[in-house]
């Protein structure tokens, strides 16, 4: 009875495994993960860059450095 | 949320106008359209007919070992303009489970598990979202490898996909130690991890800091930022090359310089380290982009430029020096002393290196055995060069001289279409690394060699602290372009003898057009070309920007010459003329 159960038990994860790697060969196949990052991730990304605030550097000041080397 | 059709346009899915954006109502109106239109009654005797055509033999011989090298239609794969694929290549059952299994599925988790081993979720959490190199490049590296490896079978593929690999691994552990160090990302504290990294033009040899490699660590300034991201997804490049001439630097000095003092003007440099060591990067606009970036580090800095001519002795002791003053500005200025028994394992490891690179070459100039194909070669060759020893290159070379060798026993001709043996001179468009990829699948032309990996061709002595010095300060002046691009006539001219050595028949010449030193030698390579009759096809380029030459344009030239100078054929006509303007 148990080694029934253990057997159902197992079947079943091996079902489940089975299936979620056919899904992800499906993703790899149809290139389901370059479309995402194509049309959703990289535009989305990108709107973010462009929108970020950023130190303006232009501001750093520059004159003569000391020697670091004698 | 945003979304970018496929022919560039990007609609936000929240707007009131996202229907008529998306136009919905046009698209179901043309679709009614051809409905009306079709013919249904011949398209099902069309089909009916294919379906008796059918060799069922065929197909299934198709399906399990792939199509033959003149039936596959790589050209047909791709989504317009785009560069996705309607969906990957079948290469046959065991190549196709081979790419999915060991290099797709395998790479996606062994990328998790380099960040997981280099700090952790959340500083790379943080960086994505604070770094537009990083969040925008990197997340779509798999393409990369796409790009690069179409059309490959057996133990090519194989190969090639290790040196990915190689590349993949040192990138993520380089842009963590960016990013576990980064003031940024840390609060503006500088931590310990800050403390103990030493920053460095990429063009400064990573060997230069071995003797610190026990306690410290060294990172580029500019190969994950800028270098490698111009191969993985070169839109991000773009906006740096626009933001520097925003203020003012003008537009024709290299675009390399260009994009990496845009880098420095946003603050997309992560702030990692007390100190940089820079460079000339062996070019004319970088002195000015050196400049810039002296301005806008703000930190103490210590330059070692290459001299312009590294074979003049007058300039060995010099450089020697530099060496030294560098290595002293270094402990005086992070309190750690160089420790020399390091320097010495970190070298001879450096060595093996370079002796199984000779192994390679003497397969790859001898045989047609080579299992490694010209981007793959080009990248890992100027990668692991430039940045120094790494318990990863050895790895990717034992996986990879088993293959080689492997090859070598069997004499499995690894690129069976070749027709020509092609070697790349001069330094490559970034942005279109693959193009040899692409010249080999559509006319046999197979990249043998690239002058990249012919730089930096030396052992480093380590019996005494002199010659150690000498062979190191030498290795350092053999820097990226410098060594051959614009290091004297005499050393671009040794193409004829690489073409000898490594048997080749034909000459892919780079024309980076904004590179004054390459321009400057370009009719004596004209000349010689003629003098010589060699077929040589130039590609002109803006290294990392694709908005000069396209990578379309790029693919017409060669096309022009194979058909009107060769009278060839090609192989896989799909490939001929394509549109991929927006891909990464």
């Amino acid at each position: 009875m148990k080694k029934k159960c253990l057997f159902k038990v197992l079947w079943w994860i091996l079902k489940v495994i089975g299936i979620a790697y056919l899904l992800v060969f499906l993703v790899y196949y149809f290139d389901l993960d370059g479309k995402l990052l194509y049309h959703f991730v990289e535009p989305n990304m990108d709107a973010h860059f462009s929108k970020m605030e950023r130190p303006d550097l232009t501001g750093t000041p520059y004159g003569p450095k000391e020697p670091v080397e004698s | 949320m945003i979304y970018k059709t496929s022919d560039g346009k990007e609609i936000n899915l929240f707007s009131k106008t996202v229907l008529k954006d998306l136009k919905l109502k046009e698209r179901a109106q043309a679709a009614f359209e051809k409905a009306k239109t079709t013919d249904y009654k011949q398209k099902a005797a069309d089909t009916v007919q294919k379906m008796k055509n059918l060799n069922a033999k065929k197909l299934a011989n198709d399906f399990i070992y792939g199509k033959p090298h003149e039936e596959r239609a790589l050209g047909t794969l791709y989504v317009g303009g785009t560069g996705l694929y309607k969906h990957r290549e079948w290469r046959g059952v065991k190549d196709t489970m081979y790419y999915f299994n060991m290099i797709w599925l395998y790479n996606y988790a062994h990328m998790v598990m380099d960040i997981m081993a280099n700090g952790g979720l959340i500083p790379f959490a943080k960086g994505t979202w604070r770094y537009r190199w990083m969040g925008q490049t990197y997340l779509t590296v798999m393409h990369w490898f796409d790009r690069g490896l179409e059309g490959m079978r057996g133990e090519a593929l194989r190969a090639s996909a290790w040196h990915y690999r190689g590349m993949v691994n040192e990138s993520i552990r380089q842009f963590m130690r960016m990013f576990v160090a980064d003031k940024r990302l840390n609060g503006g504290k500088e931590n310990e991890t800050w403390k103990k990294t030493i920053s460095h033009d990429e063009t400064v040899s990573g060997c230069i800091f071995y003797g610190w490699r026990d306690r410290m660590d060294d990172v580029a300034l500019q190969m994950i930022p800028y270098f490698v991201t111009c191969h993985v997804n070169n839109h991000t490049v773009l906006h740096y090359i626009d933001a520097i001439q925003s203020i003012g630097l003008p537009a024709d000095p290299c675009p390399m310089c260009q994009a990496e003092a845009g880098i420095f003007l946003t603050s997309d440099v992560p702030d990692y380290s007390p100190v940089v060591v820079t460079s000339n990067e062996a070019c004319d606009g970088s002195v000015a982009t050196s400049i810039l970036q002296d301005w806008f580090l703000d930190r103490p800095l210590f330059a070692m430029p290459q001299p312009m001519r590294f074979d003049d002795p007058l300039v060995q002791e010099h450089c020697q020096k530099e060496i030294e003053a560098c290595w002293k500005f270094i402990e005086e200025q992070t309190g750690e002393k160089m420790n020399w028994d390091e320097y010495v394992r970190q070298a001879e490891d450096f060595n093996k290196l370079t002796e199984f690179e000779h192994e390679k070459w003497d397969v790859a100039a001898n045989t047609d055995y080579y299992p490694i194909n010209g981007v793959a070669q080009a990248l890992y060759r100027i990668y692991y060069s430039q940045d120094g020893n790494r318990p990863i290159w050895h790895q990717i070379d034992k996986k990879v001289k088993r293959i080689l060798e492997k090859c070598v026993k069997n004499q499995i001709v690894t690129f069976p279409k070749t027709r020509h043996r092609v070697i790349a001179w001069s330094c490559a468009p970034l942005y279109y690394s693959n193009w040899c990829t692409w010249a080999y699948n559509c006319w046999g032309l197979n990249c043998i060699i690239n002058m990249d990996s012919l730089m930096f061709d030396q052992f480093l002595r380590t019996d005494t602290y002199e010659h150690a010095l000498e062979d190191l300060a030498m290795f350092n002046e053999l820097a990226p372009m410098r060594s051959m691009a614009v290091g004297g006539y005499e050393h671009i001219f040794r193409l004829w003898e690489f073409m000898e050595r490594f048997h080749c028949d034909f000459v892919v010449m780079y024309d980076q057009l904004q590179c004054k030193g390459m321009q400057g030698i370009h009719g004596m390579f004209e000349d010689e070309f003629r003098k010589r009759n060699i077929h040589a096809i130039w590609v002109p380029h803006a290294l990392p920007d694709k908005r000069t030459v396209s990578r379309r344009e790029i693919r017409q030239i060669i096309n022009d010459y194979m058909t009107t100078v060769m009278h060839e054929e090609p192989l896989d006509p799909t490939l001929v003329d394509f549109e991929d303007g927006d891909s990464w």
